[in-house]
């Protein structure tokens, strides 16, 4: 089944990450596959990548990690939104709506502007 | 979300999880759980976990990564991890000390004092030892000349740092191995003003190449130059010390220009030496002078004293030239001296010259007592320290062996024993550290006393704390922690001697029960030592203070006036002291008043001294014959006792026939068992008619406590001038109230006699005595606090080790009183035990006392080192504390009710 995968622009996966976590605690796999199901897996997260900015947000204290038991009694590690971490999906986020707007307008736009003058 | 909660609470005790292990656990939940959902999406399991596994790419890449990341973070929750540890080891020795105040009050104090001792004495060798004079630029470089010469006269070798102003000229303008030399001489009582408000000042006379040897520059004006100090055109300028400048004109900028009488002339201030500036001794300087502007006002106006070598008076230092060894320096030094007098009679010329340090040991002979007591003391606080360290340690010791269900318990739990031994080190730490700062308030307090005692006059513009002192307080307070708490935390951690403790036996013969002993009898031991040391001290102070010296100085004064600064000739200063004295007489508050021209412990002087019934006139071993002119009331007013014949009356005057009266060590040298009343004595010229003996006084001290009895003789201050006596007067007085009282009365008297005249130096005779007394009396009060502090410290420790030894023996104390032992078996067994340990410290402290006798011995004053009452009174004492340290357990012990104590395992 063919599809137009997606590559990601640099930094958005840390929204994405940050976002799967907004309604409580989740392990890695739990986040890749909500990412997934959520954007119909229109975007190509690899794990590798997607641990690795788990990772990182939590040194950069953005998200805690603590040990737990899955759904099936099995041990994982859980990660969880700090208030730091919420600050900043909450700028994030607006930063890119933002940001996705302007391009939308411009990829939107009907009529030229003025044109440029030749040399 | 519970469980992980507990599980960090674990993390506190068990080990943190290795990064990898935990990113690899990580990794294997993704893995499984990836395959999980394939199955439920209907992949076989085999194919599942494969295409878990691909969908994974760069597996291996990721997890090197994650580890990457990981490393450096688990290090910073390392660390927060120490932190919490230690804070909770801090929460615990801090509820230690909250559940038990006055056990810990009680280390804290001994600490304290153990310490505080130590920093003090350290501050004070470090200022008399150690450090360099203040402000002077590199020291280490800065030599002072000592010259060591033979005296045929007294067939003696004397090593002097007091030299000729020609010995400094011969190295200044000869030597090389100098980037600078100079010379100076500090006069502690240059008369500062006139009139009745006279004071004085300890002024410098110092060349002007001492400030630029010495590095220093002035904070205020500048300092004077060599045209200044050019002799007979010297610049009448002075340059104040730091506090001087602040004591005696408020610290003010416009004190340049200002002028100061001192000595004879003017002044005018220049320049303010920088804070803490003293030159290069240690007691302290108000003002420089030029050396020319200052020197005739200090040895005479002649200037004689600049051509010859029999002038010694100044000091000389000088800046080693950069690359020059002291010894090389002093090679040369040898060479130009012996060179510059092997044609000057009347000179050593085998005197050989030495570059000496400003500070420490190698100043031999010149190094002052004082230097010599501050490292005594300082070992002996260390010996202090030494029993407090074996003190608390067996404090704690005992402590630990009270713990061990606690501790036990702790074991159990899965502490583990290093984190058991730290929490119990940071508890003795932790109260090292507060016993330190107990220490540094004693170290301030104490420094300032000691000081005053011992370096009176010393230049302390610093405070006693400096961060040296601070720093080593520090150290000895860490070391302190460490020594007192490996033991006691070794052991209480000890599992198997846990187990041993568990079981219920007595360790009657455990290893901690060998070293607590041990330490214990350790205590006695060095306690007994210092004790002995302090008793020897005493001993030699009383023996001191009850010396019959020959004079009662119970309310006697001394007092003269440097009338030549006020331009009196040698006629008219009689004339100004016999009027003095008969004014003084007049004052309600004085008996007597009396004049001579020596002064016992001050000056003294010899003529020719020939007898008539004999052709040669032996020398007197021990000294003399000195001589004294005095008035009538002298032998009355110094208390002198006239054993034969009379002493002085008026009638001896210059028309009457010469007498004289002779000291009992005078008559019983040269005429033994004769009565020399009657006898002649040919004093001076050969023309002058002899002098009969009309009286023989008791044997006085003339110059010094510990002197043999030398040999003087007494003749009537008005006939002294006609046998050719010349010196200057002095003032005694008998007052009917305390000394201190009338000597304002007195100066006003003196100063107000006549305008002009300079500060009047009047003393108590005991002054005069005073520093002689001191070493002993320094002696007798450190020791006997150092000692009495250590009796004490082991006196707790012997009263809390066996407080300890009853608790653990209560049921065997409870088996004996259940078999009907009698109270008074029990206390004679707990006494037996106590005392077998003091006795053997004792015992070996009175060996040490015994050997280390001979190196005390040189600083007591007609003491044996091995003095039987001393080492009595010694061991009476520690017997006394120990069985009072004892007998309390002791009684405690008698009082166990057997069913308890049977009950108690």
């Amino acid at each position: 089944m063919p599809r137009a995968e997606l590559d990601l622009l640099q930094g958005t996966l840390d929204v994405l990450v940050l976002k799967a976590l907004s309604w409580g605690a989740r392990h890695g796999h739990a986040v890749a596959t909500w990412i997934r199901s959520t954007t119909d897996e229109d975007l190509n997260i690899e794990d590798g990548a997607l641990y690795t900015a788990l990772h990182r947000l939590e040194k950069r204290g953005l998200i805690e990690a603590e040990w737990g038991l899955s759904d099936n009694n099995r041990k994982a590690k859980y990660y969880e939104l700090t208030d730091t971490g919420r600050r900043e999906l909450r700028q994030e986020a607006a930063r890119w709506a933002k940001y996705a707007g302007a391009v939308f307008k411009v990829l939107q736009a009907t009529s030229t502007g003025a044109p440029a003058t030749a040399r | 979300m519970e469980f992980p909660a507990l599980r960090r609470l674990f993390r506190l005790v068990g080990r943190l999880p290795a990064v990898e292990q935990d990113i690899d656990a990580e990794l294997e939940f993704h893995l499984d759980a990836e395959t999980e959902r394939l199955v439920a999406r209907g992949f076989p399991l085999e194919h599942a976990r494969t295409t878990a596994v691909r969908q994974f790419e760069n597996l291996s890449r990721t997890r090197s990564e994650l580890v990457r990341i990981n490393r450096g973070r688990r290090g910073k929750e390392r660390r927060v991890n120490w932190f919490e540890d230690l804070s909770q080891d801090i929460g615990y020795a801090l509820r230690g000390i909250r559940r038990q105040p006055g056990f810990a009050a009680v280390i804290i104090a001994t600490l304290g004092l153990g310490i505080g001792a130590n920093a003090t004495m350290f501050g004070l060798v470090d200022r008399l030892l150690l450090q360099g004079p203040s402000q002077v630029l590199d020291p280490g470089r800065v030599v002072r000349l000592q010259l060591t010469e033979h005296n045929q006269d007294f067939s003696q070798t004397w090593t002097n740092e007091s030299l000729a102003w020609k010995t400094f000229t011969d190295q200044r303008d000869h030597a090389g191995y100098f980037s600078g030399i100079g010379a100076y001489f500090t006069q502690s009582d240059m008369p500062l003003g006139r009139g009745v408000n006279a004071g004085t000042l300890r002024a410098t006379l110092a060349t002007p190449s001492y400030f630029t040897l010495l590095g220093v520059q002035p904070v205020l004006g500048r300092f004077y130059g060599e045209s200044e100090d050019q002799a007979g055109a010297a610049q009448p300028v002075v340059v104040l010390s730091w506090s001087y400048w602040q004591r005696g004109h408020g610290g003010r900028t416009d004190v340049i220009g200002q002028r100061l009488f001192l000595g004879s002339q003017w002044y005018s201030v220049i320049g303010v030496a920088p804070k803490g500036f003293h030159g290069v001794d240690l007691s302290s300087v108000d003002a420089w002078l030029p050396f020319h502007a200052g020197a005739p006002d200090v040895v005479g106006k002649s200037g004689e004293w600049r051509d010859t070598y029999n002038w010694q008076w100044l000091k000389v230092i000088a800046r080693l030239k950069p690359g020059m060894s002291r010894t090389l320096a002093s090679d040369e030094a040898v060479r130009l001296q012996r060179a510059a007098v092997a044609q000057v009679p009347d000179v050593d010329h085998k005197a050989s010259a030495a570059l000496v340090p400003l500070m420490g040991f190698e100043r031999g002979a010149v190094s002052h007592a004082r230097e010599r007591i501050a490292v005594w003391l300082a070992s002996v606080a260390a010996v202090v320290l030494l029993i407090v360290c074996a003190n608390i340690a067996n404090l704690l010791l005992a402590r630990a062996g009270s713990r061990r269900r606690e501790v036990a318990v702790r074991l159990a739990l899965g502490v583990g024993r290093g984190r058991l031994v730290r929490q119990l080190l940071s508890e003795s730490l932790l109260l090292a550290l507060l016993g330190g700062g107990v220490a540094l308030l004693l170290a301030q307090w104490g420094g300032n006393l000691l000081r005053a005692t011992l370096l009176p006059d010393g230049g302390w513009t610093e405070g006693t704390l400096d961060w040296r002192v601070a720093g080593v307080t520090a150290v000895f307070t860490i070391m302190t922690g460490l020594l007192t708490g490996v033991a006691p935390a070794l052991a209480a951690s000890n599992p198997t001697l846990t187990l041993a403790l568990r079981s219920g036996a007595a360790d009657g013969a455990s290893p901690r029960s060998r070293l607590r002993t041990g330490l214990l009898a350790a205590q006695a031991c060095l306690s007994l030592v210092l004790l002995v040391g302090a008793g020897l001290f005493v001993r030699s102070l009383w023996r001191v203070v009850h010396t019959d010296l020959g004079y009662d100085a119970t309310n006697l004064v001394v007092a003269d006036v440097d009338l030549t600064l006020a331009g009196y000739d040698k006629p008219g200063r009689w004339t100004f002291y016999d009027q003095a004295q008969e004014r003084l007489r007049a004052l309600p508050g004085v008996e007597r008043a009396s004049l001579g021209i020596n002064s016992p412990f001050w000056t003294m002087n010899a003529t020719r001294f020939r007898l008539t019934d004999r052709d040669s006139t032996p020398r007197v071993p021990g000294g003399g014959p000195y001589y004294n002119g005095v008035t009538p009331d002298y032998f009355a007013t110094l208390g002198m006792t006239v054993v034969a014949g009379r002493g002085f009356t008026g009638q001896d005057r210059i028309g009457s026939p010469n007498v004289v009266v002779i000291n009992q060590r005078l008559a019983e040298f040269f005429w033994p068992g004769i009565n020399p009343l009657g006898k002649c004595i040919r004093i001076g010229a050969d023309s002058i008619p002899c002098a009969e003996v009309v009286g023989v006084v008791k044997t006085a001290r003339v110059n010094a406590i510990q002197e043999k009895p030398a040999a003087m003789y007494y003749v009537p201050l008005e006939q002294s001038i006609r046998i050719g006596m010349s010196g200057d007067r002095t003032l005694f007085l008998k007052t009917r109230i305390p000394a201190g009282n009338i000597v304002p009365e007195i100066r006003r008297l003196l100063q107000g006699m006549a305008p002009n005249l300079p500060f009047a130096n009047i003393r108590t005779f005991q002054s005069q005595i005073d520093p002689e007394i001191q070493p002993w009396r320094l002696g007798a009060v450190m020791f006997g606090l150092f000692g009495g502090l250590a009796l004490l410290v082991a006196a707790i420790g012997l009263y809390s080790v066996m407080s300890y030894t009853v608790i653990q023996r209560t049921h065997e104390f409870g088996i004996r009183a259940a078999l009907g032992a009698r109270p008074g078996q029990v206390v004679r067994a707990v006494l037996g035990d106590g005392l077998r340990v003091i006795g053997l410290g004792a015992a070996l402290g009175i060996l040490i006392a015994l050997l280390a006798g001979r190196f005390i011995e040189p600083l007591l004053y007609q003491t044996s080192a091995r003095d039987p009452l001393v080492f009595g009174t010694v061991l009476l004492t520690l017997a006394t504390a120990s069985v009072l340290a004892v007998l309390i357990p002791a009684r405690r012990a008698t009082r166990v009710d057997p069913l308890e104590a049977l009950r108690a395992d």
